[in-house]
């Protein structure tokens, strides 16, 4: 195998990893207040699952860099042949996702927490809560976004 | 459309007749009355009682519950007719019934819990035998210690095992009184747990024995009062739903009456009444003629009426409005103008046309299902979903993604070629028109909200802020997005002439726009220098409307993860159908819990991103909030959904 597309794996690998400890760190956070509401008033778990399944969308982004780097490399079936310039294109096209999706995750998955805890008090409020644990996803989304053009326009 | 004008109403009131009044106000439901004292007054006597059994009766049969009921809460639904029936007998005769019989499975549950830890108890005596328990009290110079340790633990040197089962050794352990403390210390290390055999008459397993026969006995007792309890749950249940709400509300509506005393004879009401509602308020008060004095009154200085929406087809979009909050008293309601935006925004984020369908169907299923049990704000944003979904279906079918299906491996040529037909954009081999749609987008939404902030500047009479600030704004940045917009035509057409030179226009107006910006947005200042110093840091804020317009490229990016994630659900799926005997079953869950996945989790963000977009970018530039809702008086139920 060449380093090209040592390098394209990694970049993949890094978007997947980063984003996945972004979100697993953001619902964990968010889960374990959820898991406190629900102690409180177990009816209010429909609630407090809305708000813990957003700082999770970070991963699915990362997955979707990872396997379009798959999908433009054909790794599956038979690998394409990756310069060692595209493949370093391709690393450095995926960190805006990897970055982006891990520092966002942690500090959404903060955000939802603290929505959380307002829901216990105010449960009519989960709309707002949803909006301000949205406001730090832009810069996931704009990270994926980014990377996505990125690969969109590498030529192998 | 917009925000309803409300009417500030007040109503003198015979006392006796207030509570009269006030019954048939709320069964109206057109008036917020504002001075009513406690909001849920507690409930007297006999209410409290039905509550209780009400309660009882819920925790004894409890309610199944679906998924569903996590986000909707359901109650059952009684028609008015039926209630009316139900309301002419109190059902005073069951309630004693259940009260005795609620005491009675008190009773039986505490002393069959009481049973069972007894007979647990002697069934753990029994593993050593009443014997050996008076032979050990009878000991004088040694002790005897009987007691629980785990198999692994167990020292065959100092304890004599009795009995064992797969974990736990039964163990007796005789030693003399004089080492008592170093053998328990030692014992405590290895996990030993003692048990204190009491001395009683009777053996233990025979104790057992007994318990377990009382008990059992007990157990056939509390079914036949379930049995029973089940017919009353199942006959009357409705009924004293219905006498619940309807003596709570009696007894509330009571509390209200006598707070709202003025003077010796007479009460006093205030509040808000929609225009509309008017007439059919003055029709209910002519029926009190003679026993009232009502009239209409200017709000205080600094009074703001509550806020009621009035819609037509945008209505749905209010379920939106009211998540931000509602609109103040200077605000126009802009549930009307985000719709369009909103819609085509939340079906750019979903993008998928079978994902609208799903939604569409979900959307429907649940106004059918529980139509009667939904808020209103629940109706509201279930029609929106029905909106959205069509949206959602156009803009699949656009860019050609309906379950992430490759078109080409249709088996079905009319299918296919239909399918194609339709599809005029496709995002993955060439995004960038879809992300100039998406920014285009954002343009024409700002320069709207921009437009309706000039607007209202303009119908407040504000004429230096309409002129100079809003109004400027909105033709500068009108001409800034038209200078560039032509500018990324292709030129060598017919008109292309003609754009070049409103082009120049438009840049002229720029330029001069600028100049002018300079020249008044520091007209707060005092200082010259200062005046001209933030005239030209006002220009700064184009770098704002800028980055709020980068914002929209997330409509472009969320709807190509949707898409993107259906094939790659399909591309796995695939995969896995190879692989012998399981490959099908496997398939099918990928396929189905990949898509289920791939819809709730985009539909779940494509609301929040759209909303957000309207909240953040648009609603910034016109619309302040602040506003609080109407709540007309009518009578709010808490067991049963009256329809």
């Amino acid at each position: 195998m060449d380093i090209g597309l040592m390098c394209a794996i990694l970049g993949a690998a890094l978007a997947i990893g980063g984003g996945g400890i972004g979100s697993s760190v953001g619902v964990g956070l968010a889960g374990e207040v959820a898991a406190g509401v629900v102690a409180e008033d177990p009816d209010k778990f429909g609630k407090t699952l809305l708000l813990q399944a957003l700082p999770g969308t970070q991963g699915i982004y990362g997955f979707l860099v990872a396997f379009w780097v798959i999908l433009k490399t054909s790794l599956l079936n038979n690998p394409l042949p990756v310069s060692n310039e595209a493949g370093l294109q391709i690393l450095f096209a995926c960190l805006p996702m990897a970055i982006g999706g891990l520092i966002s995750g942690i500090y959404q998955g903060r955000v939802a927490a603290a929505s959380i805890a307002m829901v216990g008090r105010k449960p009519d409020e989960v709309g707002k809560g949803l909006i301000l644990a949205a406001m730090v996803e832009t810069y996931a989304v704009l990270g994926l976004l980014m990377s996505i053009l990125f690969l969109m326009s590498i030529q192998l | 459309m917009a925000v309803a004008g409300l009417q500030k109403t007040q109503i003198f009131i015979l006392q006796k007749k207030a509570r009269k009044f006030l019954t048939g106000l709320q069964a109206l439901g057109v008036m917020e009355i504002t001075n009513l004292q406690d909001e849920t007054p507690p409930p007297a006597e006999l209410a409290r009682r039905y509550q209780k059994n009400l309660q009882f009766l819920d925790e004894v049969f409890p309610r199944p519950r679906g998924f569903i009921e996590n986000f909707i809460q359901v109650k059952p639904v009684v028609k008015k007719t039926q209630a009316a029936e139900l309301l002419q007998k109190r059902p005073d005769k069951t309630l004693a019934a259940l009260e005795k019989l609620s005491a009675e499975w008190r009773a039986q549950t505490t002393a069959m819990k009481q049973l069972a830890d007894a007979a647990q108890k002697q069934e753990l005596y029994a593993h050593f035998g009443l014997a050996r328990a008076r032979k050990a009290a009878r000991l004088q110079k040694a002790g005897a210690l009987f007691g629980r340790v785990p198999v692994k633990k167990v020292d065959p040197e100092k304890m004599q095992v009795l009995r064992a089962d797969e974990q736990t050794a039964f163990v007796q352990i005789i030693f003399w009184r004089a080492d008592e403390t170093a053998v328990r210390a030692e014992l405590a290390e290895s996990g030993f747990e003692e048990v204190l055999l009491p001395l009683q008459k009777r053996e233990y397993f025979r104790e057992v024995v007994s318990l377990k026969w009382r008990l059992d006995k007990l157990r056939r007792k509390n079914a036949e009062l379930r049995e029973r309890l089940a017919r009353i749950h199942a006959a009357e249940y409705t009924r004293l739903a219905v006498w619940t709400e309807q003596l709570t509300n009696e007894n509330a509506l009571q509390q209200w009456s006598a707070g709202l005393a003025a003077t010796e004879k007479t009460s006093f009401l205030t509040g808000w009444v929609p225009a509309a509602q008017k007439k059919k308020l003055r029709r209910y008060l002519e029926k009190f003629s003679g026993e009232l004095y009502w009239r209409e009154v200017e709000p205080d200085e600094g009074e703001e009426p509550p806020a009621l929406l009035r819609n037509g087809v945008t209505a749905p979009l209010e379920a939106v409005t009211s998540l931000y909050g509602m609109p103040g008293n200077k605000d126009l309601d802009p549930s009307p103008f985000m719709a369009p935006f909103f819609i085509v925004f939340y079906g750019l984020c979903l993008s998928d046309a079978g994902y609208g369908l799903l939604l569409l169907l979900f959307a429907v299923f649940l106004l059918a299902r529980f139509f009667t049990n939904l808020t209103k704000f629940g109706k509201k944003l279930l029609i929106l979903n029905i909106y959205c979904g069509l949206s959602t279906i156009a803009v699949g079918l656009l860019t050609g993604s309906v379950f992430g299906l490759d078109f080409n491996t249709l088996p079905w040529p009319a299918v296919k070629n239909f399918f194609l037909s339709l599809k005029i954009i496709d995002p993955l081999n060439n995004p960038l028109p879809l992300l100039g749609l998406s920014v285009g987008l954002g343009v024409l939404q700002m320069l709207a909200g921009l437009f309706l902030r000039w607007i209202l500047d303009s119908r407040q009479k504000d004429w230096g802020t309409a002129f100079l600030d809003s109004g400027c704004w909105f033709i500068f940045l009108l001409a800034i997005f038209g200078w560039a917009g032509l500018s990324l035509l292709p030129a060598g057409r017919s008109w292309s002439p003609a754009a070049v030179q409103l082009a120049d226009i438009l840049r002229y107006i720029v330029i001069g726009g600028a100049v002018f910006m300079v020249l008044t947005q520091g007209r707060h200042q005092k200082n010259p220098l200062l005046k001209l110093g933030s005239g030209l840091l006002s220009l700064y804020k184009l770098s704002g409307y800028l980055g709020d317009i980068l914002s929209y490229t997330r409509l472009f990016a969320l709807g190509l993860v949707t898409a993107v994630m259906a094939l790659v659900i399909n591309y796995l799926a695939a995969l896995t159908g190879g692989i012998p005997i399981i490959g099908v079953g496997v398939m099918a869950a990928i396929l189905v819990f990949g898509h289920i996945f791939d819809f709730l989790i985009n539909m779940l963000g494509a609301f929040v991103h759209a909303a957000r977009l309207q909240y953040v970018e648009y609603f910034s530039k016109f619309f302040e909030g602040g506003g609080r809702f109407f709540r007309p008086f009518s009578w709010q139920t808490k067991y049963v959904s009256l329809e």
